[in-house]
């Protein structure tokens, strides 16, 4: 079964006064060999439906389902399928080792002990040297990487991961993206939480927007980038002098794509949504005018401009047809 | 610290001929309050504390189940304080050289008062660990009951009249009773003590159910609100 994690209509109205709805119905569905990326605002539900998923809150509405068994009626024996690394560096027990934690974990997840996996995995998050130290000596990243590497060590077919590179180091962060990376190519689904754009750019397949509890967006990260994919050409030009450049500024405010700005002695032109043609069609002008050009680039937007558009927009792009 | 300042009251202000009997009373209440404080007053404050950091997720996304997962840790924890335990007892026992000549008999019936106990003990700290997910202060008050259950250990064979129907059926005041009439009355027959262990089971058993009646409902009550791994 590719469709190993289906969320569906799912619903989380917190008791209080007046009730908070952290989720208002979500459908999503995390596959077998891909990452998923849930983005979203602070507050965007996000962490709430981890939770919901590692039975640590029960949803109001709405079922889901692992392997497609209802969590709701095999709770227990589906817990088995999945591993968490929860916000935070509380997933561990202090007074132990490294090591000991491991086999804790481990233990308590019904997972056997990978003993020839530890080490490698242990020296690729640089942890193999402190695995036989006590947990509370331990840095926050480090902590961190732990948790990881015990996520790592099971082997549960859904992996989620709450904010996984917060507090790591660069190095730590890449090795990490390409861990994740790796999950999928064993056939694992993994489902992130970040509010770092480019970490889930590298390493998602799937993107899913959540914005005040609902789906604002769930696509194929590839899909998505398309959805916006729009030009900007950026230029940087110098005038002989101020008059020219006076004159140049002047004839350039006629081009409807193009928006200008002055650095110094130096005139910027921002060209948006622009295709070839309106490039060529500038550049002929930059000729008659005979500007120096010192820079074009060439710029498309990344999942970040993408999420603020779509956030600031709160459009819907989810398709219906998604469970 | 507490045991020398009973001890030390004690002997200075007791009748010579009863000394040894009320020494021998005093060790068997403190041992018994101190089983407390090291099993189910401690499991239930590191309980309530974890739920207040927000530790006890992690140990919660098991295919064990919530309930398990905590009685596990429980027993694990209480497992690892009998050496420790041990070791206390036999130290006040040869430093205050308090008289105890147990038979294997009286030695059998210690061990089943205090298996018995134990799941008073388990139910105590399943309540106070179910009401520490949801109310996540309630470790001051936890504190505040090892002060009435030592005060319990010491009128545990002086109570009277409406106290003494109250807490008959209070397991932790019935094996302090028992213990004590193994370790230094035994007068005891037989049958009389089959009978004694009965009401402490099913009372230490009533315990032990609504411990895990508390816990459950408390569990249900934190998932609604989403107040587990809450920090």
């Amino acid at each position: 079964m590719k469709d190993i994690l289906v969320v569906q209509k799912l619903k989380k109205v917190y008791p209080a006064t007046p009730p908070v709805t952290a989720l208002a119905g979500i459908d999503l569905v995390v596959r077998r060999g891909e990452v998923t990326a849930l983005l979203g605002p602070n507050g965007a539900g996000k962490t709430t439906l981890v939770k919901i998923i590692c039975g640590l809150v029960r949803p109001t509405e709405g079922e889901v389902w692992v392997n497609g068994k209802a969590l709701s009626r095999y709770r227990h024996k589906l817990l088995r399928h999945l591993t968490a690394v929860l916000e935070g560096d509380r997933n561990l027990r202090f007074r132990l080792t490294g090591l000991e934690n491991i086999q804790l974990y481990l233990a308590l997840g019904g997972f056997p002990f990978p003993k020839s996996r530890v080490l490698p995995l242990a020296e690729r998050l640089g942890l193999a040297e402190v695995l036989h130290r006590q947990v509370r000596f331990y840095s926050k990243g480090m902590k961190q990487k732990l948790s990881l590497l015990i996520a790592f060590l099971t082997d549960a077919d859904v992996i989620l991961l709450d904010e996984p590179t917060l507090g790591l180091d660069v190095h730590s962060s890449l090795e990490l993206q390409r861990f994740i990376r790796e999950l999928a190519q064993q056939g694992r689904a993994v489902l992130l939480t970040t509010h770092e754009m480019h970490v889930a750019q590298k390493v998602a397949d799937r993107v899913a927007i959540l914005h005040q509890g609902r789906l604002i967006a769930y696509q194929p990260l590839k899909e998505l980038l398309e959805m916006f994919r729009y030009t900007h050409y950026t230029l940087r030009l110098r005038p002989n002098s101020p008059s020219k450049g006076e004159a140049l500024e002047r004839k350039l405010k006629g081009l409807p794509q193009a928006s200008l700005s002055w650095k110094g002695d130096d005139l910027l032109v921002n060209l948006a949504n622009a295709d070839s043609s309106s490039l060529f069609h500038l550049l002929d002008l930059l000729r008659e005018a005979e500007v120096e050009i010192l820079e074009v680039a060439r710029k498309q937007p990344d999942l970040e401009q993408v999420y603020l558009q779509i956030v600031e927009q709160r459009g819907s792009l989810c398709p219906s047809g998604t469970r | 610290m507490l045991f020398s300042g009973l001890i030390i009251g004690i002997v200075n202000f007791t009748p010579l001929e009863r000394l040894s009997v009320t020494k021998g009373a005093i060790l068997i209440s403190y041992v018994f309050w101190l089983l407390y404080v090291m099993t189910a007053h401690s499991a239930a404050t590191s309980i309530a504390t974890f739920a207040s950091q927000g530790v006890l997720e992690r140990e919660l996304i098991t295919p064990l189940g919530h309930l398990r997962a905590i009685l596990l840790w429980l027993i694990a924890r209480y497992l690892a304080y009998v050496p420790q335990y041990l070791v206390i007892v036999t130290i006040l026992i040869v430093v205050f050289q308090v008289p105890l000549s147990l038979t294997p008999l009286d030695f059998l019936g210690l061990l089943a008062v205090l298996a018995l106990s134990f799941l008073f003990f388990v139910g105590i700290s399943l309540i106070f660990g179910g009401l520490a997910l949801v109310f996540k202060q309630v470790v001051s008050v936890i504190g505040l009951f090892q002060f009435v259950f030592f005060t319990l250990s010491l009128a545990a064979t002086r109570l009277s009249g409406w106290l003494d129907q109250l807490f008959q059926w209070f397991p932790y005041t019935q094996a302090i009773r028992l213990l004590l009439l193994i370790a230094t009355d035994k007068e005891l027959p037989g049958a009389s003590m089959l009978y004694e262990l009965s009401l402490l089971g099913l009372s230490s058993l009533l315990f032990f159910l609504i411990g895990i009646l508390v816990f459950r409902w408390m569990d249900r009550v934190a998932m609604e609100r989403g107040l587990l791994g809450q920090y």
